[in-house]
């Protein structure tokens, strides 16, 4: 609950209060102290009416649709890769042993720290060699060697880098279909078709958006 | 009744982040899937591109699971990650911070009548994208995602008369931008 001051501020703090009274967040006392203000005060009347129109309108605007899994996927992946360059870290951190035979820890670290700056040395040596006889990095990608097949799967599409979400999710919205996994590192999606049978006119819709770079079908076998 | 769901829901939560402290991939699963169609509702508001969203919320749960012993229970953990998720849009947003905002001059004028529902909701959004950064996500956390005034303060770290003022500052942008939503409201406050 807010503090009441005399009429102007309360003109002022309840004009801040209106866009949680749009979306209905506003404790009782809150609310009620905006509903006795608003029914004396054009402005508040006319202000919680256009705030309103702004939350409904934000509110239920669609999404893209989310896909979970595919993100979780490529969540573990970052995951895994973490966990193998902490493991990477552990194996020259000196590790205490308790065997009676085994040197002292702190000799253990020194021949650790010997033993680091050796492969170190050497990871750089071989890092130059191999860098020389290295060949340039692809500067393309593979649409056809992404991710694992998906059942039903009818299209694959490549948008322009610069489509935004509204636009992404209205294109394929219109053109018939849905998302089901995507996008791989390529930027490829993969879609399936909302409505059985349009397949050709979800193609043609696709290809005559400036936003797509590329569209083709795949076939509809068990695995694509 | 709501608040004994939310209770319900956070105490599940919790025992969820007790599991990942003793690094449970499981449970970092279950969380991520809670949580994904709701960020993603979040933030595919703000950024503007899919691939965008999904760096986002993996680096939201990579922070969560390094950091989950960390929390402490001062809030909710939905506003702990909410939290996390508002911190990384903002620091990459920050990072395109050229082509995520751009002046009121630069906003085009309206050719049609924005008064029809579908065509007034796309300029809304539109005009909501040509914020800057804090009234975006503000205004986002309000409307789009519905949180209270207080929760918005918890999950952008900021004191509750911050979160009035940024929002006071977008509705008036918001405003010279939809001079037809406006009509003849005089501004105030």
């Amino acid at each position: 609950m807010f503090k009441a001051p005399d009429k102007i501020s309360e003109h002022q703090e309840v004009w801040l209060l209106i866009p949680w009274y749009a979306n209905a967040s506003l404790e009782v006392s809150d609310r009620r102290r905006v509903e006795d203000h608003a029914r004396t005060c054009t402005a508040c009347r006319n202000e919680v009416k256009l705030q309103q129109t702004i939350y409904n309108s934000m509110s239920n605007a669609s999404i893209i649709e989310s896909i979970p899994q595919v993100s979780l996927r490529r969540f573990h992946e970052r995951l895994d890769a973490l966990e193998a360059s902490d493991g990477a870290d552990i194996t020259v951190v000196p590790v205490k042993r308790t065997h009676g035979f085994w040197p002292a820890p702190h000799s253990w670290a020194m021949v650790a720290s010997i033993a680091a700056l050796v492969g170190a040395v050497g990871f750089f040596v071989q890092l130059s060699v191999q860098t020389l006889h290295r060949p340039a990095a692809a500067n393309y990608f593979t649409v056809t060697d992404a991710a694992p097949r998906i059942r039903g799967v009818l299209v694959r599409a490549v948008f322009i880098s610069s489509i935004t979400l509204t636009e992404l999710q209205a294109l394929v919205t219109d053109s018939k279909l849905r998302i089901v996994a995507g996008p791989t590192d390529a930027g490829v999606y993969s879609l399936s078709p909302t409505v059985a049978g349009s397949i050709s006119e979800s193609l043609t819709r696709l290809r005559a958006s400036s936003k797509v770079r590329f569209a083709e079908s795949v076939q509809a076998s068990d695995g694509q | 009744m709501r608040l004994r769901l939310d209770k319900s829901l956070d105490a599940d939560d919790c025992k969820l982040l007790d599991a990942i402290v003793r690094h449970e991939s499981k449970a970092i699963d279950q969380l991520y899937l809670n949580y994904h169609r709701r960020l993603a509702r979040f933030l595919s508001r703000i950024v503007p591109r899919y691939e965008s969203v999904e760096e986002i919320i993996n680096d939201t749960f990579m922070v969560v699971w390094q950091n989950a012993e960390k929390f402490r229970g001062a809030s909710k953990v939905s506003t702990w990650i909410m939290g996390i998720a508002y911190r990384t849009a903002l620091k990459s947003l920050r990072r395109n911070v050229g082509a995520a905002t751009q002046s009121v001059d630069d906003y085009p004028e309206p050719s049609v009548n924005p008064m029809q529902d579908t065509e007034m909701q796309e300029w809304i959004l539109r005009a909501v994208m040509h914020l800057p950064i804090e009234q975006r996500l503000t205004i986002q956390l309000a409307y789009h995602m519905g949180h209270s005034v207080e929760e918005i303060a918890a999950i952008t770290e900021c004191p509750v008369g911050t979160v009035k003022a940024r929002m006071f500052h977008a509705r008036e942008k918001l405003r010279r931008y939809l001079p037809a939503l406006s009509g003849d409201a005089e501004v105030n406050g």
